[in-house]
């Protein structure tokens, strides 16, 4: 009873008829804007011929012969171009958060000279456009034998993204209560201590999000890749899919769509699940 | 500073007797400074900091030996960038340069820090006494914390910037191109080639800088536009399955960009991609996605209004829902229609929140590389001299003159304006956002 009278038009916009039947317009139209490319690179990916392909998204025939042909042939490998992919990208991500959070910490929570330059020369310096760094990146590379091999790479990733998290985990360490840390400071616990027992384990939500977002990033690069592997076997998903892009355009389509498909699952599944962490935590980050 | 502080300390002396009192007190900091000019912590052990000053000592001495032993040749290479051809190689005397001279001038920081440290230390006994203890642990410790990130951000991004900005300032072109050839020092003159009236850079630079700065105004606009839109139609409460929507038309933020813009790439295709065989089917033209200047340009916004409409929802109705409902409870009292609810409450508020996530959208955008890289190369052709398409930004154009065309010089000197450019606007959001004036409420309890 008491809820008929509660205010039921709390929300910008009046539940009247006609504006919930144009909300209801701009969604489905919406929707079939989003779904109309994934439902074609999905109905692709399952086409039996490979040069005419079509607008309709039911193909005519049906197969799982791309599917099979990724698993089995060995130049368009799927698997290992999974395996190499998730292996770069979850080192990178777990890399760029050892070296960013004890720095995040620093910055939040002591003060000492050089403190608000460094956080500012953070920001500035990774405005420079990424790719200018490549000659200089491969000539560090060359000089250290790291050329064409995946730790090269990862630490390129990992230490490339050390300013972004630095700031999204200051930010968040930022808002985290001091009395708790300092009441265990008091107990005789080491600084160090209280930041890996204390501050670590309540940063969880924001460590997920900078995980995951450095996770992202190197998954679907390949500018920097290309520079640095070169040997087919220890490709990326990236590089083997623009490799099925370039090569026989029309004819290795289904073949790019299969790859795409099987590529964008994992990432989908894992956003979906994990979408209502991220957005609080960016924009605590950078509304704040 | 500490000599400031002695005069005014005499200042009421002085009153009595107008001789100034010569006071050996207020000339050690002085002495001290001075006898650690030539050699670091001298002045420290002169002035009873034995131990302090021996280590400050072996520092410089070990810092003399790297210097002789390892520092002294990349730092003198650094003036020619080598001499021998087919023998050097610039960009490896280049790098080693400036590795030497960042290890230099960390030293040199230092050498700096120990000369006002001999002046503090012997200012007076007690001070110092209590500044030793101030600077034992507790204060190298945030260096301990910081110094992995430091050294990977230096190393990866810093050293690179520096050796992409001393390009610039080389010709370092197809002619002189190591490792057969060398480059060498130009000063200014990229810059000047680019920048000057009558030349055909200049031209290319601005018409490649005008539709930047329309791709990425237009497509923020766009993305930011729809993303509200929709973001307010999900939240009008008539609106049911909620979740299932938000999910579906996350999706596009889901996927791996490589993946979408590359199936974008395929739906433009001019003979077999759904988009033109749906138009036929409905009796219009095919449109030349990727061979007409006006319709790749379209072909790119729309890719991007796809892939960039998400975060703009997610942003947007978190923006929303942070709105207290009591505003539009009170206007709605006041006899306010929902227009005016919208233009008087909600925009204004709103924008409040997402004015700073705009601006750093539209720097992302300003150099949004992949998806005009993977979707049109930067095409089609345009009658240019330079190499720039007609949907090229400066970034692709910039990657393309480097890796395509081996015109390192010019494209460091483009990537120098990108930076400085990018650099300033970063700055304004800053300025809007209050972020730096929020750090600098903090260093002012620094103390």
């Amino acid at each position: 009873m008491a809820d008929r009278f509660k205010p039921k038009c709390t929300r910008p916009v009046r539940a009247g008829r006609p504006g919930t039947a144009g909300a209801y317009l701009v969604l489905v139209i919406a929707c079939v804007f989003v779904l109309y490319p994934l439902l074609w690179i999905v109905s692709c990916s399952f086409r039996a011929t490979a040069g005419i392909v079509g607008s309709s998204l039911i193909p005519t025939e049906a197969s799982l012969g791309n599917y099979r042909q990724i698993f089995t042939d060995r130049n368009i490998f799927f698997p290992r171009w999974f395996f190499n992919t998730v292996k770069v990208s979850a080192m990178s991500s777990l890399a760029a958060l050892v070296l960013a959070a004890p720095a995040a910490y620093a910055f939040s929570r002591m003060r000492f000279p050089g403190r608000r330059a460094s956080l500012i020369w953070l920001l500035i310096i990774q405005m420079f456009p990424g790719f200018m760094a490549i000659v200089a990146l491969y000539t560090l590379l060359g000089w250290s034998g790291l050329l064409d091999t995946h730790l090269g790479l990862i630490l390129i990733y990992a230490a490339g993204s050390i300013p972004f998290s630095v700031w999204l985990l200051k930010g968040y360490f930022d808002s985290l209560p001091r009395s708790i840390e300092e009441s265990a400071l008091v107990d005789g616990a080491t600084r160090f201590g209280a930041f890996t027992r204390i501050v670590l384990p309540l940063a969880k939500p924001i460590l997920y999000v900078v995980g995951l977002i450095n996770f992202i990033g190197p998954y679907a690069d390949y500018l920097l890749a290309q520079v640095v592997i070169t040997s087919s076997s220890k490709w990326t998903l990236a590089m083997g899919m623009r490799s099925l892009t370039i090569s026989q355009f029309a004819t290795s389509w289904p073949l790019f769509s299969a790859v795409s498909v099987l590529a964008a699952i994992p990432m989908v599944l894992i956003f979906l699940s994990s979408e209502r962490y991220i957005i609080p935590g960016l924009t605590r980050g950078a509304v704040k | 500073m500490s000599k400031a502080k002695c005069q005014r300390g005499e200042g009421s002396t002085r009153r009595v007797s107008p001789k100034p009192v010569f006071d050996p007190a207020c000339a050690r900091p002085f002495v001290a400074g001075l006898l650690s000019v030539p050699v670091a912590g001298l002045g420290q052990m002169v002035f009873g900091r034995g131990t302090r000053g021996a280590l400050f000592a072996l520092i410089e001495v070990l810092f003399c030996v790297l210097y002789f032993r390892v520092l002294a040749l990349p730092l003198a290479r650094l003036g020619t960038l080598g001499t021998r051809p087919g023998v050097d190689d610039s960009r490896q005397i280049l790098l080693a340069g400036i590795l030497a001279a960042m290890v230099a001038l960390m030293y040199g920081s230092f050498h700096v820090y120990n000369v006002l440290d001999a002046a503090r230390g012997a200012r007076g006994q007690r001070q110092a006494s209590r500044r030793v203890r101030l600077r034992s642990f507790g204060a190298v410790s945030p260096y301990l914390y910081t110094a992995p990130a430091f050294a990977g951000a230096t190393l990866v991004i810093l050293v690179p910037l520096v050796f992409g900005i001393c390009l610039a300032f080389t010709n370092y072109n197809l002619y002189h191109s190591p490792p057969a050839n060398l480059f060498s020092w130009v000063g200014f003159e990229n810059f000047k080639r680019i920048l000057s009236p009558l030349s055909p850079w200049r031209a290319e630079f601005l018409r490649v800088f005008v539709w930047n700065i329309t791709w990425a105004v237009l497509g923020t606009t766009l993305a930011f536009g729809l993303g509200l839109g929709i973001a307010l139609a999900l939240l009008n409460p008539g609106v049911r399955w909620r979740s299932l929507f938000r999910a579906i038309l996350m999706l596009p933020w889901a996927i791996p960009a490589t993946v979408s813009i590359m199936t974008f790439s395929g739906l433009f295709n001019t003979t077999f991609g759904p988009v033109n065989q749906i138009l036929k089917s409905i009796g219009l033209r095919a449109i030349p996605w990727f061979q007409d200047p006006f319709w790749a340009k379209i072909a790119v916004l729309l890719t991007y209004v796809w892939v960039g409409f998400p975060f703009n929802m997610a942003v947007s109705s978190a923006a929303l829902q942070s709105i207290p409902t009591e505003l539009y409870e009170a206007a709605r009292v006041d006899g306010a229609s929902a227009w005016d609810c919208f233009a008087r409450i909600t925009f204004p508020l709103l924008f409040r929140v997402v004015a700073p996530v705009l601006v750093l959208s539209f720097a992302g955008n300003f150099n949004n590389f992949s998806i005009i890289y993977l979707l049109t190369g930067g095409g089609p052709a345009v009658p240019s001299s330079r190499g720039s398409g007609a949907t090229d930004i400066l970034i692709t154009w910039v990657y393309n003159l480097g890796f395509q065309q081996l015109q390192w010089s010019y494209a460091s000197a483009l990537a120098v304006i990108i930076f400085l450019i990018v650099v300033g606007m970063s700055m304004l959001n800053f300025r809007l956002s209050g972020a730096i004036m929020q750090l600098q409420g903090e260093g002012e309890q620094d103390g």
